[in-house]
């Protein structure tokens, strides 16, 4: 069975609740808080009790459970600083993702299981995490598809502040690096005059606008594992669909060109296509790596 | 307690959010975003649909005002639509000025195409990812305006002065905690204080909306004295993947998709629920059809029913329809083109919310609502399709400029008569003025 619910805090937090004995008419007349207290954490552990012999019921009906091993870590608190695996054993459903299963065993198991999540469907990039060995989005990934037990781990590489939540700071600093917005040398006079961009530009830069921040291909990078002023994946991605946008102009390209040129930026890509693979929006990462590399190439060659 | 000082404050970071803190921090405002996720987590990502916008010869705002009044079957306030229907091909102009990289005519001007109610193709789209590239289109235009952004901090009460009559407070700020530490915060706006939290799906137990959406905002709002609109009136979507919430679109119906009950009967004719319009009757009635179904047990494990795209084939199916395939194989393990698709209603707008005039401005000086928290009552009973997205912007920028205070030629008096909080510019423990006092706990005292 799972990990105990956690009960140390709350019942450290109530002591008084063993110094007066419930039955004790006369106290909980004059103490009419006290008693209300009580009374509501006894339902409250009641209830808990209900919830949980519930669920290990549903558990134990349902023809099939999926085995999950989740990665645990609280450095606030005793006893949960040491990283470790807790078992969860979920009731099985067709159509379930792993996220699913997280947000269930959350609700049912262990209320203190922490995790990102907040679309569902693959479009807020939250709750990218390793599972089963791999960088997957855990609302699109089916549970069907995965070998059990299923082994659900924060991202690689990056910090984790608890349970399965990783410091994203360094990734909005890797991304913000690379003068993420749109910069044209001159708009249109008419405030309702659009600029115009032809539908092969658009199409050649669709791909590299539908990233969602998600982290799984610097995670997933060899790369940018060694060397944390990498750009990274998704950073030189952004910069890419900047520079093949026909709509900025070519100095502003040349600047970017200098960005994503430096020491650490796409030269360190060794294109071993793991950014390319674990990607969920099928962004082709490396190709867009090695095409600014090309620019870059190309671009040097027009100054000698 | 820490006290973060800034002139304008926004509470959430999706499309109405980000659009107020552009156009407050071009007003000169010193504005700051308190969000309880990352901007880009915002559930704005997840429009498909576009930006109903009058752009075009033979198109022109007073159409779209038409067919916005007459989509909300007459419920809506005309001034306010008036001024979204006015303001939007400006706003979606401005998009695309910062780079939003909308689906393109041949001629390099930006695609629009038909949408229900519509009487003109105005739906201004970017793919099937309208709101993903708004989205990120603006926080791009937020990054490059160095606008700060408390990210992961949970905005949990208005600070709203206690007058008897809600109409006399004053909002000061937000009080908010580190979602990571739980460390609590002040925030104080000099000028004002903009509610942009998104909708209340999370209230249903099926919906599309994203776990974020609990409509923090406008219980903030309400607590602090304000009223809310149309609270009554929610749009249903009719085709969801029953496990998730995840969206199927129109699309499907439109290509000639076909519902089926347990009976295998195509019920829409068979029951007469639509018996012109069959699948493509409006999302209120198919949705209702459904439910009907379903109770009166002939839904799927008494649950949903399908929906079938089988019969257009693989090649067409693949050709207009392949982000369906995906969405149907990712969230509910169905192969599309193998078997039917189990849908059932959702939970997916609100009309209603946080009641404001068409600047954004609620009854509580200092405090502005903006987007689907806001009710400034563009929509009535129903929203069009492509009427969300416009709303943010236009809704969005409006609030964040007044609240920035610039567009009102007594700034500066305004500016000294209230803000008890900003004005020493302290960096802790909250001052309480005699008279108007500070309320951090407003609840129970809604006037």
């Amino acid at each position: 069975m799972s990990t105990p619910v956690t009960e140390e805090p709350e019942s450290e937090s109530e002591p008084e609740t063993d110094e007066q004995p419930a039955a004790d008419a006369e106290t909980a007349a004059a103490e009419p808080t006290a008693q209300q207290r009580r009374m509501a954490k006894k339902r409250d552990d009641a209830a808990r009790r209900d919830a949980q012999r519930r669920a290990e019921e549903e558990t134990r009906e349902a023809e099939n459970t999926v085995h999950l091993k989740v990665f645990r870590y609280d450095p606030e608190v005793e006893g949960k600083q040491e990283p470790r695996f807790d078992d969860f054993r979920v009731p099985f459903h067709k159509g379930m993702t792993v996220l699913d299963a997280l947000i269930y065993a959350r609700d049912h198991y262990d209320s203190s299981l922490t995790f990102r999540h907040s679309c569902r469907q693959a479009v807020c990039g939250s709750d990218a995490m390793f599972v089963n060995g791999r960088q997957r989005l855990c609302c699109k990934t089916q549970l069907a598809d995965l070998d059990e037990p299923v082994r659900i781990e924060p991202l690689p590489h990056q910090d984790v502040v608890k349970d399965l939540v990783v410091d994203m700071e360094h990734f909005y600093d890797q991304m913000e690096a690379v003068e993420p917005f749109f910069d044209p040398d001159d708009l249109p006079s008419d405030d309702l005059a659009e600029q115009r961009q032809s539908r092969e530009n658009r199409e050649y830069i669709k791909m590299a606008t539908r990233c969602i921040w998600c982290g799984a291909c610097m995670s997933s990078c060899n790369i940018a594992a060694g060397d944390n002023e990498y750009l990274g994946p998704a950073a030189i991605n952004m910069a890419y669909r900047f520079i093949m946008d026909e709509r900025e102009g070519e100095s502003r390209g040349q600047e970017r060109l200098e960005i994503v040129e430096q020491e650490h930026g796409v030269w360190r890509c060794q294109t071993q296509f793991s950014c390319t693979e674990v990607c969920p929006k099928d962004i082709p990462l490396t190709e867009h790596i090695q095409e600014l590399k090309r620019e870059a190439v190309k671009n040097n060659l027009k100054f000698w | 307690m820490t006290i973060h000082n800034h002139d304008v404050i926004v509470v959430g970071g999706g499309g109405a959010g980000l659009r107020a803190a552009i156009a407050a921090r071009e007003e000169g405002a010193d504005v700051a975003i308190v969000t309880k996720l990352h901007p880009v987590r915002s559930h704005t990502g997840a429009a498909e649909g576009g930006i109903n916008a009058a752009l075009r010869e033979g198109d022109d705002w007073e159409m779209h005002a038409y067919d916005t009044m007459k989509g909300s079957d007459y419920l809506a306030d005309a001034p306010a639509v008036e001024t979204l229907c006015q303001d939007s091909p400006h706003e979606t102009i401005q998009l695309e000025h910062w780079g939003m990289p909308f689906s393109r005519e041949d001629d390099g001007t930006v695609s629009q195409r038909p949408f229900g109610g519509l009487s003109f193709p105005r739906t201004t789209y970017a793919g099937a990812e309208t709101g993903h590239h708004l989205l990120h289109t603006m926080y791009q235009q937020v990054v490059k305006r160095g606008i700060e952004v408390y990210d992961e901090w949970y905005v949990t009460e208005l600070a709203v002065t206690d007058h008897e009559n809600p109409g006399d407070r004053i909002c000061h700020g937000v009080v908010a905690y580190d979602i990571a530490t739980g460390e609590l915060a002040g925030f104080a706006a000099e000028d004002g204080v903009i509610l942009a939290t998104g909708g209340p799906g999370q209230v249903y137990d099926h919906t599309t909306n994203a776990v974020a959406n609990t409509g923090d905002g406008a219980a903030m709002a309400y607590r602090a004295g304000v009223p809310l609109e149309d609270m009554e009136f929610i749009q249903f979507h009719p085709t969801t993947l029953p496990s998730t919430g995840v969206l199927i679109s129109e699309g499907v119906r439109g290509e000639g998709g076909i519902l089926y009950n347990d009976d295998g009967e195509r019920f829409m004719y068979e029951r007469g629920y639509a018996n012109n319009a069959g699948e493509l009757a409006s999302r209120d009635v198919v949705s209702r059809a459904e439910l009907t179904e379903v109770n009166e047990d002939r839904g799927i494990q008494d649950e949903y029913v399908h929906l079938d795209m089988r019969h257009l084939g693989e090649e067409r199916i693949v050709d207009r329809l392949e982000n369906i395939l995906h969405l149907a194989e990712d969230f509910e393990g169905v192969d599309a083109l193998e078997e039917p698709m189990p849908v059932k209603p959702g939970q997916h707008y609100a009309m209603g919310g946080i009641e404001t005039d068409e600047n954004g401005q609620t009854c509580i000086d200092g405090l502005y609502a903006a987007g689907e928290n806001a009710c400034v009552s563009v929509h009535g009973a129903n929203r069009l399709g492509g009427n969300a997205l416009p709303e943010l912007i236009v809704f969005g920028a409006r609030a964040g400029r007044h609240a920035a205070g610039r567009s009102r030629p007594d700034r500066s008096t305004r500016a000294t008569r209230r803000s008890p909080m900003g004005a020493g510019k302290r960096s802790s423990g909250p001052r309480r003025p005699s008279r108007p006092r500070w309320r951090p706990n407003a609840a129970g005292s809604t006037g």
